[in-house]
């Protein structure tokens, strides 16, 4: 019932998809819809041809019913993505900008509303591996830097982040208390000596 | 400071450093495997870690300033070991040495502070853990397993660590 | 002023209020996994979340008796989906929260019973209800097991005498993920350095030294 503990500090990558669901995306629906009250965001009345902007999870029922398609984030397109890979190429030490959850959303897009993509998906899931490819071993390379205190890594995305996450905190924590042993070795030897004076 | 409860500092803390007798003991040479004699000052003898760290710093009376035991350098630090570590760290065979190598440095350099010796190890943490990120993240097994054997326990956890959750996320790109 | 300066405030103020519930949820339940020790109970949060809940599983049995008597259509049967779909997406958030907060418990009990009896916010009703409960159940266990066969000075659970204390403290210096959200820098100060924290930049720095900013919502765990 309780979480179990290999779940704490750390997401599965199930979990991350369904935070990207939450995201905002922009349909074209094909019918009209009376307005929804949700909870969140509620959903304004759809009429045909009118683009509206709505949860991804609702578009993707939406879409399963075949009431509406979705449009493409802006980012989803095979040359923005290149050029992203240029960009990865020609900056060894830093990340391109992508959207925080690009990877889930490439995705779910390209499984479930491949027809409203506006390049060929077997050419889009082959630039995708490409920039996860290189962005993976830009930040293995960027491990070599972990040390005791801190580090930054700007520009990665939800999903990177949490595929490094176990290993750079196991080191790194390891690291602080091989560290601390040094700051703190005065003030155990007093405690120890007058505690065990006690037992006596 | 660590868990009480934590078995993995339960199990270093039986592991066995010498250390010197300061004053003759009665009654205690079946330590030394002769019952019923007493053991004699400047003996030297193999105790558990958590028995040595109380008789090191208790002391015997209210008179001297002496503890029960000394504590010598045990072998994981010996000079030997330490160059191993300077010079070449991935090839340092820890299971061997020690199974749980880091736990018993931090708790003897919790003890005796020694910078030196904090800083060889922390890179040669540093050095392993980043071979052990290549190794949990090759899917390919038909690489030279070698290394792997010669991690200790803190190492072989990480290692387990980051192979799960590499499969994780495999098996979800998968899907 | 600058021109630029104003319309970025005024995006900045334009976030809509409705979706708060979602992202306030969210964020506790993401803060509560990634942080080393337990966080105060998002009071607020939690209650309106549940009373949108419930709300909402009322309106659905109200419209499903009206939807019988009339004869659904096919579009009122997509509304109810998607609005069960929600409250189900909202449920598991609920429920996640809750769970990672009974695993801190589970593991950190007689720390926290200590500390709520000073600072009665940490918990929730509920809560305290269940850490007394489950201690109950832990020592009378051990009870039964073996302690009751140690001779008496060695039955203490909660022993913080001798070199190692018994009562298991979260660790509140281990690393962290974070992320500021504030245009302000924040500026931390560890040992000689420090490090300046920009808006948008990801981190890792140890849960301590950001613990504040947290609770302020400037920085959060990501």
């Amino acid at each position: 019932m309780v979480l179990p503990t290999t779940l704490q500090g750390n997401l599965m990558p199930a979990e991350i998809n369904f935070l990207a669901e939450n995201e905002t995306v922009t349909i074209l629906p094909r019918y009209s819809m009376k307005k929804i009250e949700l909870i969140g965001t509620p959903i304004p009345p759809l009429r045909a041809m009118r683009r509206e902007k709505v949860p991804l999870w609702v578009a993707l029922i939406l879409k399963s019913q075949d009431k509406c398609n979705i449009v493409p984030p802006k980012w989803l397109n095979l040359a923005y993505l290149k050029e992203k890979h240029e960009e990865e190429l020609r900056k060894p030490n830093q990340f391109s900008d992508l959207p925080w959850h690009w990877q889930e959303i490439a995705k779910i897009l390209l499984a479930r509303a491949q027809d409203d993509l506006s390049d060929p998906s077997h050419q889009l899931r082959s630039v995708i591996q490409d920039l996860r490819e290189i962005r993976l071993v830009k930040s293995r390379k960027g491990l070599k830097e972990l040390n005791e205190s801190n580090i930054s890594l700007n520009g990665l995305s939800l999903l990177e982040i949490n595929e490094l996450r176990p290993f750079v905190l196991g080191v790194m924590n390891k690291l602080r208390s091989l560290h601390e042993t040094t700051t703190t070795s005065k003030e155990v030897d007093e405690d120890m000596a007058e505690v065990s004076d006690d037992d006596y | 400071m660590s868990n009480y409860y934590d078995l993995d500092d339960i199990l270093a803390d039986g592991e066995k450093v010498p250390c010197k007798f300061n004053i003759t003991v009665p009654g205690l040479g079946y330590l030394q495997g002769n019952p019923g004699k007493p053991i004699e000052k400047d003996t030297k003898i193999e105790l558990p870690f958590w028995l040595a760290e109380i008789l090191a710093v208790c002391i015997v009376s209210d008179e001297s300033q002496q503890s029960f035991i000394d504590m010598i350098d045990p072998e994981f630090i010996n000079s030997k070991v330490v160059n191993a570590i300077k010079s070449n760290p991935t090839s340092v065979d820890l299971h061997k040495l020690l199974p749980h190598y880091y736990k018993l440095i931090e708790k003897w350099c919790s003890m005796f502070s020694d910078e030196q010796l904090i800083d060889n190890v922390m890179n040669m943490l540093k050095e392993r853990s980043f071979e052990i990120n290549s190794f949990a993240n090759n899917v390919n097994k038909q690489v030279n397993s070698e290394f792997i054997y010669t991690l200790d326990e803190f190492e072989k956890k990480l290692f387990k660590q980051t192979s799960e959750s590499n499969k994780l996320m495999r098996n979800w790109l998968k899907e | 002023m600058n021109i630029d300066d104003i319309l970025q405030e005024f995006e900045e103020s334009e976030t809509p209020v409705t979706s708060n519930i979602h992202n306030n949820l969210i964020t506790a339940m993401i803060n509560e996994r990634m942080s080393p020790e337990l966080l105060p109970f998002a009071q607020t949060t939690m209650t309106t979340a549940l009373t949108a809940i419930s709300n909402q599983q009322q309106y659905l049995i109200d419209s499903h008796e009206y939807g019988d008597s009339v004869g659904s259509t096919s579009e009122f049967k997509l509304n109810t989906m998607i609005i069960e779909t929600e409250i189900e997406r909202l449920c598991y958030l609920v429920r996640m929260y809750l769970r990672t907060r009974l695993s801190k418990l589970d593991k950190f009990t007689i720390y926290y019973i200590n500390e709520e009896q000073e600072d009665s916010k940490l918990l929730s009703a509920e809560e305290k209800e269940y850490i007394h409960k489950y201690a109950h159940l832990l020592t009378q266990l051990y009870n039964n097991c073996f302690l009751k066969k140690v001779p008496p000075s060695l039955t203490l659970l909660d022993d913080t005498s001798g070199g190692q204390s018994m009562i298991t403290t979260p660790d509140t210096n281990q690393h962290v993920f974070v992320k500021s959200v504030t245009s302000k820098p924040i500026t931390l100060f560890i040992d000689n350095d420090d490090i300046e924290l920009k808006r948008d930049g990801i981190y890792v720095v140890k849960y301590g030294l950001v613990k504040q900013y947290i609770e302020l919502g400037d920085v959060i765990l990501i």
